[in-house]
């Protein structure tokens, strides 16, 4: 069993990496004053398009309000929905049940297994699971795959590698497909990605993504992409699995479509390219009318939902907004301290909203007790948030609660001695 | 009238006794009776941002009492975390409600500027204007600190532009970046970088000659940045340190 480390080593090993790989990177700094740049430019080109998109917000927030309110009637509705659909439907308590029930599911012996993008699979560690136990496990994202094959950790909610050059990307590219790329040509490392992966979903047993909204009527799971690899991994393989954070159930259809429109204009696309939206098992009625599952696409559908603490969360009127979180990223790229530091602001989510959730509910308050102090309650994210999320208004209340813990940096605790006198 | 000036010993902390000179060489040209707390505790405001939170109710109650004492017409502060605090979270938490209006410096000077209409110097210089993060995002209060300077003549005031301000029906300073202040507080080391990406990110390419915040927490956060990006052509200028020059 692991031993619990203390506060001092955490702090010390949180504030090693986000200065060290994060604020004294100058390669990183300049990637991401890239990234702000694209990103700005393409939401404005995306909001002058489509103007009533500003509307949006008002509505989408009301839907996660109605949703993170009924969030246990809407998640039996959901598996109802999965059920009838003839799909299965399963309610992981936490990261280890829901990485068990995806281990029996693909079953002995080794598969391979080629996976979506998806920010819950990062919470439980899935794909570490999975390769634990001799699967061969490849993510299909290309910054994700990037993320893969450096042994690194996602760097933004939907821009994994958001932390990277083009320079550092050709050669890592190079390294693992064995041809020589130039940093000049984005096209061909994307090519030689291509190449690389196509095999691997071609020979998938099981293919593995999340989803940005499901709809609990009628046990629908939108998921917005752009490359294709979720197409191809939710198409190609024997199963199709997908794990998903309660928090995305929404009531109905229109409502799942309001939040990935929303989702997806503030995460500054036009349009996605692909927008799939998974209801079962591929299935056939052409010969007599009699519904047959696993036409040409997977013969079986599995939804697993994660909790891992969301439940209760939803019960607790100061922080439950934290579950109004969409991950369209967008409010990283107005962050301070994601400027200077990307994803090493944050243990498994990155930034403000992203130390929110590491505390209550990927690591836990002490583990990311050092993230949570880092924000600088600036409060530009709840602006730039298309759901006015107040993170800073949950850092400062959370921040109460670790104090209390003895969970504060060292320059915090001595504020009340050395400026209050008390 | 009398003016109660909180925040006093926050300025002397942070070394920028240069911006507590001009208000209170202002206050003298105003001929107001200005007035400071005693024993004052320094940042008191930080006791709720960084959680400490056994002694938050006690320091804001010896601050209402202290400041009561003093029977004031109106309390100012060159930083925004009083007037923040005092308008929602000390009434909310802590059912305290301070009997004189508490608001910030940008405000009182707007007021005096538009009643008394002096003739002021021009100041024929690039300012860039930082809109602190908790008076201007926050409290949604920018129009103050743009009338202040508006009196200035010749004075060209550089704000921070956001691409989608317009159509979002919003003001661009609610985007202004931050200069990360507040992790003076709890990571320093790490706030340096934060400062000093501010400064090389956001100021120098606007080519101001002074550049300043509205909240006095801001612009500590500008001063060290401007120090740490050793930036020598960008000086630290506060808007009370203008006007004070400005005024005859
Ligand atoms: S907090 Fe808001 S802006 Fe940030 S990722 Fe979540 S929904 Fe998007």
């Amino acid at each position: 069993m692991e031993r619990e480390r203390s506060i001092e080593e955490i702090y010390n090993e949180y504030m090693a990496e986000i200065i060290g790989d994060g604020a004294e990177n100058e390669t990183l700094r300049e990637a991401m004053q890239r990234a702000r740049a694209a990103y700005r430019a393409n939401l404005k080109r995306a909001l002058e398009t489509f103007p009533e998109s500003v509307q949006y917000k008002e509505k989408a927030r009301k839907i996660k309000e109605y949703s993170i309110d009924h969030l246990e009637e809407l998640i039996e509705r959901t598996m109802e929905s999965v059920r009838r659909n003839h799909g299965h439907a399963y309610l992981a308590k936490d990261a280890e049940e829901a990485n068990r029930i995806i281990a029996e599911i693909i079953g002995e012996p080794k598969k391979i297994v080629v996976k979506g993008k998806s920010l819950t699979t990062e919470e439980t560690e899935l794909r570490q699971y999975l390769q634990a136990r001799g699967h061969e496990v490849w993510e299909t994202d290309l910054g994700e795959f990037l993320v893969q094959i450096r042994g690194a950790r996602p760097m933004h909610m939907l821009a994994p590698s958001v932390d990277l050059t083009r320079e550092e990307a050709a050669k890592l590219i190079s390294e693992v497909t064995g041809k020589e790329l130039s940093p000049d040509s984005i096209e061909e490392m994307v090519a030689a990605v291509r190449e690389f992966l196509r095999d691997k979903f071609t020979s998938a047993h099981v293919g593995i993504a999340g989803a940005n909204a499901i709809s609990a009527d009628t046990g629908t799971l939108f998921i917005i992409e752009n490359e294709g690899n979720i197409k191809l991994a939710a198409s190609l393989p024997e199963k199709f699995i997908a794990l998903v954070g309660v928090e995305k159930i929404v009531p109905t259809l229109d409502d799942a479509f309001h939040m990935v429109k929303t989702t997806w204009r503030f995460a500054n696309y036009m349009v996605p390219s692909y927008l799939h939206m998974i209801s079962g098992p591929s299935k056939t009625g052409d010969i007599e009318k009699v519904t047959t599952y696993g036409a040409h696409g997977p013969r079986e559908f599995h939804l697993v939902l994660l909790d891992n603490g969301r439940i209760e969360l939803s019960k607790n009127p100061d922080f439950k907004e934290i579950l109004y979180c969409m991950k369209c990223g967008a409010c990283m790229y107005e962050c301070p301290l994601f400027w200077i530091a990307a994803g090493h602001f944050g243990v498994r989510y990155p930034g403000g909203i992203g130390a929110l959730w590491d505390a209550f509910i990927a690591k836990g308050f002490k583990e990311a007790a050092p993230a949570v102090y880092t924000c600088a309650i600036c409060d530009r994210c709840r602006v730039r948030c298309p759901l006015n999320i107040d993170t800073a208004r949950m850092i400062i209340k959370l921040r109460a609660i670790l104090y209390e813990k003895g969970y504060a940096p060292d320059v915090t605790k001595q504020v009340k001695t050395k400026l209050f006198k008390r | 009238m009398k003016v109660v000036l909180a925040g006093r010993v926050n300025l002397m902390h942070t070394g920028q006794e240069d911006v507590l000179e001009s208000i209170v060489s202002l206050m003298g040209k105003l001929g107001v009776d200005l007035a400071f707390i005693q024993d004052e505790v320094v940042c008191m405001e930080a006791s709720i941002n960084l959680g400490i939170s056994d002694v938050a109710e006690e320091l804001f109650r010896e601050f209402k009492d202290k400041v009561e004492a003093l029977k004031p017409d109106v309390v100012v502060s060159a930083y925004a975390a009083g007037v923040a605090k005092w308008a929602r979270e000390v009434p909310e938490r802590y059912g305290l409600r301070l009997s004189v209006p508490y608001i910030h410096l940008t405000e009182f000077f707007a007021e005096e500027l538009e009643r008394r209409k002096p003739s002021l110097k021009p100041f024929p210089h690039r300012y860039f204007l930082q809109h602190g993060c908790t008076l201007g995002r926050k409290l949604g209060r920018y129009q103050a600190a743009r009338e202040v300077l508006s009196h200035i003549p010749e004075i060209e005031v550089i704000e921070e532009d956001y691409p989608t301000a317009e159509i979002e029906g919003l003001d661009p300073a609610v985007f202004n970046s931050c200069p990360a202040s507040w992790l003076n507080f709890t990571l320093p080391e790490l706030g340096e970088y934060a400062k000093e990406n501010y400064v090389l990110d956001v100021l120098v390419p606007r080519k101001p000659e002074f550049a300043g915040s509205t909240c006095a927490n801001g612009h500590y956060g500008i001063r060290q940045g401007l120090e740490i990006a050793e930036i020598e052509d960008i000086k630290p200028l506060y808007f009370t340190q203008i006007l004070d020059q400005v005024w005859r």
